[in-house]
């Protein structure tokens, strides 16, 4: 009987996102770090901007597809991307964050070369890209063998999409001058990816195939 | 108190408060957390004349309530809460906008053929959350004799469910 009430009472349970949020936003009001650190504090202010902005800002800043590196609200994204991560403390958690931050610069990327913008941005996305992707693999590297492969495997994957995405843009290339950019692009992104596998022990190295990219470019010839 | 301390008295509350609102506007999760925002922002400037020795959780159930009435008085001016808690408590349809499933709602609709007084005791402490000692000061009634009433209206909503 206790257990089926307590069935009914998680319909009123609050989203623990909102549980933290509005402990932040508290938090800022007091001025304090209330047991968090100092260097909390810069996170702690800046969601409360971000919150003072609108929070219909804020959230539309973090999930529009409109907002793309150049965009006016972009910083604000990268803000709170910034805390969403900061303020995972546990490892495994930091980690599932860092990916999914990782699958999200997948997207924007995708945006990008589908809407063909400016290809300084596309190099600073995809710097941006392999950065995150090296840190999530030196991260992962604190978990469980368990847990390693299940990481590795999805950063696998995304990787490999990413690559198709480069490629993609290649095939919409407006003259052979971008095409050889995005082509150079890829090389550089192929190669630093591998060069952090390598640097990898050989169990984790087995979970990535990572394709060299003239395997990527003389497959999308055909 | 000192506002240092509202974090933790902030930790200590918010489900319970969350829930509170929750099950009186129907369900409607934005609603409960705007509100419930509401509440503690309010409660936090107010914090240094709480006195946790004369009163312990209804302080934050007061300022709670009173946001409550005066939030739905926007839209209908001659609301008082009595008539907002029966009126959430035996509607059918906000059981449909839960998605309870159908052991939730034969529980659901068991707790109301409960009388009153036990009805609000089991809504109180096992789907809100609430303590013996706060439902006590709520309802004027030691914390002893509220577990023994508890223990029977289970026993109520038991014998409610194999009949049905």
């Amino acid at each position: 009987m206790k257990r089926q009430l307590k069935g009914l009472a998680a319909h009123a349970q609050p989203d623990p996102a909102f549980v933290r949020h509005l402990a932040l936003r508290i938090n800022a009001r007091i001025g304090q770090g209330a047991g968090w650190t100092q260097s909390w504090k810069w996170a702690v202010a800046s969601v409360t901007a971000i919150s003072l902005i609108g929070g219909a800002t804020g959230v539309y800043a973090y999930t529009s597809d409109d907002v793309l590196p150049g965009h006016s609200l972009y910083a604000v994204r990268q803000g709170i991307e910034h805390i969403e991560e900061v303020a995972t403390l546990n490892p495994a958690k930091k980690i599932a964050v860092q990916v999914k931050q990782l699958k999200r610069r997948l997207h924007e990327n995708e945006l990008l070369t589908i809407r063909k913008q400016d290809k300084s941005i596309l190099q600073t996305q995809v710097d941006a890209f392999v950065k995150g992707v090296q840190t999530v693999l030196d991260d992962t590297s604190k978990l469980p063998e368990s847990k390693q492969a299940e990481v590795d495997a999805d950063v696998a994957k995304i990787t490999a999409n990413h690559a198709g995405v480069l490629l993609e843009g290649q095939k919409r290339a407006d003259s052979e001058l971008e095409k050889s950019h995005i082509q150079e692009i890829l090389k550089d992104e192929q190669a630093r990816i591998r060069k952090k596998i390598e640097s990898l022990k050989d169990s984790r190295q087995q979970h990535f195939r990572i394709s060299k990219p003239e395997e990527l470019l003389n497959k999308s010839d055909r | 108190m000192e506002r240092k301390h509202f974090p933790a008295f902030y930790q200590d509350n918010v489900k319970r408060v969350y829930s509170f609102l929750y099950f009186r506007v129907g369900g409607n999760k934005a609603l409960a957390e705007d509100l419930t925002q509401d509440v503690f922002l309010k409660a936090l400037n107010a914090f240094e004349s709480y006195d946790p020795s004369i009163s312990t959780s209804s302080w934050i159930f007061t300022i709670a309530r009173n946001h409550l009435i005066n939030q739905l008085q926007k839209t209908r001016p001659s609301v008082d809460l009595d008539e907002i808690e029966n009126t959430i408590w035996d509607a059918e349809d906000w059981t449909d906008k839960l998605a309870l499933n159908y052991d939730q709602k034969r529980l659901w609709s068991a707790i109301q053929q409960l009388p009153d007084e036990d009805a609000t005791l089991v809504r109180l402490k096992h789907l809100e959350g609430w303590s013996y000692d706060d439902i006590a000061e709520k309802v004027g009634k030691n914390a002893g004799a509220l577990r023994v009433q508890s223990y029977r209206a289970l026993k109520a909503l038991r014998k409610i469910l194999k009949q049905k």
